[in-house]
């Protein structure tokens, strides 16, 4: 299991123009594209379009028709083959905001010791052009591609991919594919590449719970029902102390791992200690470590309080007994559970204990996905990681954060696998983002050695 | 009725109009302790107004407003005290006052102003009993005090220092306390005989040093989870409070006690409708509706806090969570053990990470029923009124009457010049002008009984 010997052309190439591609990632992290404030899309869209066709992929600007509407760069590389791999990104960022903590500006991309910062380098400007380059060394050294190859980039990812759904609907020929490499990936810094071919989905809501029609003096507080009660009593009937989830039924429809998803978990760098450290706790939820802590942590659902609110909250006491207690929750979902499912289960367990007056009100959803080891793709990327990285990949077969990967697949039935170059340090949606160049410059061999596996598919 | 107290009542319907222009130069001038506007002058006028009836006044300070204490010892067997408090509540939101707070407004037999039910009328009851009294009888039935503070609408934090430092200016037969409300418009008079006390406390909880994405949920302790599991265990769905042995020392109410039930003018019906309310607690009704409101503590969440609770959602694990909470107590508790007994509480259910702080805390009392004062009470109430009063052997709220009698067992007991909708603390405050000359005439007519010899 090690990379291809024609690849030895390839990767000789990506190292002469190491200088060319880390121009382009400069070049495409100083045009801002931030969708949250409509700075810079269509430059952005336009600049992509430029880059592929000037690789030799054809490629367009198809428009959508959500809000606001940011065009999808597609471009396609179709040489009549069995296999089709797709490469999904996005060309959007996030807000630059606080300026002030940034050591450089966000849309200044600045090359100190050997990290890249700036706005977009880790999310997602980076891992896009590692499947763009990879195309263009191997396009260079062979002329083509060994597998049909397209490319969708999307401006709407930060905002919640509002005109995704339109997309894939109107153009089915254009979504068709095999698998998606998705959007991107972590590593661990000095540790192993994140290889992950499975999501757990994110359903949000918020409970609210009403009292008398006014704040009252708490010398009531005997005889008024109290709204901020009823929600902390409704609430702890939905979790107990050991952290299960008491929903009547949540765990009744999850997929468990099975015995080959349990393996992967050996192979992940979670480092415990230094993890606890960081964060300034005692231990992990139950004392759990090793593989017993993966698996909670990457194949059960959760239930989260993002927040609270009720009464007086400021400095010294208020004597008031609140007429109005609200929480805002999500709910980490794994495969065998559905949003609509999952926010049935939540009413009726509120119901079947009298808390029919509790109003839930349902908020955005992602689904879950788990895919399967026995994809192409993904052996693919696992094979080639260790000569490309020194060590082999942590795989996930479940990460448990979420993404559109789920949606994607019930849309289309098509598999992801998710990698890219971003590291745990990289600094997502925060000042001072970042990616390592060396990091930048493996993803694009890591892709162009994977696209070489799959043309062995036909 | 005695014959000098109806000279002195023709005295005070006489004078009406002259107290009425004293209670509107009092509530022009405004006092709100929490914002520091017009104390000083308040403070002055108070002293200035009591000495005008023949009282040694002195100003005490403190570290806030000062206490203006007045005594006027008559060579009488028995020493009554008023307390009472020259400052008020901040007027706002001004935009829904139908006249400006401080420029008091005489309408429909009502007069608006701040403070002038909560205290300023009450206080001028007792300032005009004594001067309608020393004006027809040429001295008092008693020895009289005044206590009357700056600080009561901001948690009178000195009154425990007052009460340490002056014992022989607290030394006295009785105590009438602060002022009063009526259940309904002009119907009997509410006579509280005491009050629950209060311990105010704030739970807090934390998990990670910092928010962390809520992918980390299944892994990474939160605190707001943790709050809620340790609420949980602390009072059930029936609204009983389950902290460990925080029912075990409750002084049952007497017989006595249940009996004052009979006579609480407690509307349901419109309580509800105007809570807008489909019940009350455990559809409770009647006397153990009241008896619930009046001798049975609380554990209320004042407020709680965690995370982001702006618009739209997001996917944050929050890493503290706080909760306030306000215990009102009743007699065989004290505020001290009331926290002790949560923080056991938590410490044996593993929750010793969880913080309680207190941050305040208020003894509960209840006077003597046969005491001379409760009975001088009484009496004149049903007189004065016409109809028997509504007996608070307890109210819901608290004061700080624990304060000064918890630990010299004073008695006392409050009445005054409000009715139920002098909205109190709230916009457009108010009482009816016939309810303040009728407490002139209350407050007066007990001064009399409390002196008589048996």
């Amino acid at each position: 299991m090690s990379v291809a010997p024609e690849m030895q052309k390839v990767f000789q190439y990506i190292d002469d123009h190491r200088e060319e591609y880390i121009e382009l990632l400069k070049k495409f992290s100083a045009q801002p594209s931030v969708s949250a404030q409509n700075w810079g899309m269509r430059e952005m869209a336009e600049l992509i379009k430029d880059s592929l066709r000037k690789m030799g992929v054809p490629a367009e600007l198809v428009e959508t028709h959500g809000v606001p509407g940011n065009p999808i760069v597609y471009g396609e590389l179709n040489y009549g083959k069995k296999y089709t791999a797709t490469a999904y990104n996005h060309y959007d960022v996030q807000p630059p905001e606080p300026l002030e903590q940034w050591k450089t500006p966000p849309f200044e991309p600045t090359i100190v010791g050997d990290r890249i910062y700036g706005r977009g380098t880790s999310d997602n400007k980076g891992s896009m052009l590692s499947r763009h380059c990879a195309v263009d060394a191997y396009l260079k050294v062979y002329g083509k591609l060994p597998i049909n190859m397209k490319f969708m980039v999307e401006g709407e990812e930060e905002i919640g991919s509002p005109s995704l759904e339109g997309f894939i609907k109107d153009n089915s020929e254009k979504v068709k594919t095999d698998c998606f490499m998705w959007e991107g990936g972590t590593r661990t810094v000095n540790g192993p590449v994140h290889v992950s071919f499975g999501v757990k989905g994110v359903t949000s809501f918020e409970l609210r719970c009403y009292g008398a029609n006014t704040d009252l003096h708490s010398a009531n507080a005997s005889i008024v029902p109290s709204p901020a009660w009823r929600l902390v009593q409704a609430l702890a009937t939905m979790k107990n102390d050991r952290d299960e989830i008491t929903i009547d039924g949540y765990y009744d429809t999850i997929v468990p791992p099975s015995e080959e998803d349990m393996e992967f978990l050996k192979t992940l760098p979670f480092d415990e200690e230094a993890t606890k450290k960081r964060l300034g706790i005692p231990a992990f939820i139950n004392n759990l470590t090793g593989v017993e802590l993966q698996k909670k942590n990457l194949f059960l659902p959760t239930l989260n309080i993002q927040g609270i609110q009720s009464g007086y909250t400021g400095k010294g006491g208020k004597t008031v007994l609140p007429s109005y207690a609200f929480c805002k929750m999500d709910t980490r979902t794994v495969m065998g559970q559905r949003p609509d499912k999952v926010m049935k289960q939540i009413r009726e367990h509120l119901d079947r204990r009298g808390y029919s007056d509790i109003e839930i009100i349902p908020g955005s959803n992602t689904l879950p996905f788990r895919g399967s080891p026995d994809n192409p793709l993904f052996k693919a990327v696992v094979k080639n990681i260790p000569d490309i990285y020194s060590q082999p990949a942590a795989v996930f077969p479940s990460t448990p954060g979420s993404t559109g990967v789920g949606f994607m697949y019930e849309l289309t039935g098509i598999p992801a696998v998710c990698f890219g170059v971003m590291n745990e340090e990289s600094n997502a949606h925060a000042p001072n983002e970042n990616i390592f160049l060396d990091d930048y410059i493996c993803g694009i061999k890591l892709t162009a050695a994977v696209i070489h596996d799959l043309g062995e598919l036909g | 009725m005695d014959k000098p107290v109806e000279k002195v009542f023709s005295y005070i319907d006489a004078h009406q109009d002259e107290y009425i222009e004293l209670l509107k130069s009092f509530c022009a001038q405004p006092s709100v302790s929490a914002q520091n506007l017009g104390m000083k002058e308040m403070a002055q006028t108070v002293q200035n107004t009591l000495n005008g009836l023949g009282i040694k006044t002195e100003y005490l300070p403190t570290d806030g407003y000062p206490i203006i204490y007045g005594e006027l010892p008559q060579g009488r067997g028995r020493t009554l005290t008023f307390y009472n408090h020259y400052d008020v509540q901040p007027p706002e939101p001004l935009e829904l006052w139908e006249s400006p707070p401080f420029e008091p407004t005489i309408k429909d037999g009502r007069i608006y102003a701040r403070g002038v039910a909560d205290n300023k009328g009450s206080f001028l009851s007792r300032v005009c009993a004594v001067d309608a009294y020393q004006k027809v009888c040429g001295d008092l039935p008693v020895n009289v005090k005044f206590i009357t503070e700056g600080e009561e609408e901001v948690g009178s934090p000195h009154l425990d220092s007052f009460r340490v430092n002056y014992p022989d200016k607290l030394k006295t037969d009785g105590i009438v306390w602060e002022g009063g409300s009526k259940d309904i418009n002009r119907g009997p008079l509410q006579v509280t005989l005491g009050y629950k006390g209060l311990c105010y406390l704030e739970l807090r909880c934390r998990g990670a040093n910092t928010d962390v994405h809520s992918a980390n949920a299944a892994i990474v302790p939160s605190p707001a989870w943790r709050l809620i599991n340790a609420l949980g265990t602390m009072k059930n769905e029936r609204d009983e409070i389950t902290v460990d042995h925080y029912l075990d020392c409750l002084i049952p109410p007497t017989g006595q006690d249940m009996a004052y039930l009979q006579n609480l003018t407690f509307d349901e019906e419109a309580t509800k409708k105007s809570l807008g309310i489909p019940a009350f607690i455990n559809g409770l009704t009647g006397i153990p509706l009241k008896e619930k409101w009046l001798y049975q503590p609380t554990l209320n969440i004042a407020g709680f806090e965690t995370g982001y609770t702006g618009k739209g959602d997001k996917t944050v694990l929050p890493c503290c969570a706080m909760c306030k909470m306000d215990l009102r107590l009743v007699p065989g508790q004290d505020a001290e053990q009331a926290y002790r007994l949560v923080r056991a509480h938590l410490d044996r259910r593993g929750y010793t990470d969880i913080e309680v702080v207190k941050l305040s805390g208020k003894n509960p009392f209840r006077t003597d029923n046969d005491s001379r004062l409760v009975k001088a009470s009484l009496k004149n109430a049903e007189e004065i009124y016409g109809m028997p009063p509504s007996v608070y052997r307890s109210s819901p709220g608290t004061t700080a009457m624990g304060t000064f009698c918890g630990p010299t067992g004073i008695p006392a007991v409050s009445f005054g010049i409000d009715h139920a909708e002098s909205n109190i603390h709230a916009p457009n405050e108010n009482i009816y002008l016939e309810d303040f000359i009728n407490g002139i005439k209350m407050t007066a007519a007990v001064m009399h009984d409390f002196g008589a010899d048996d």
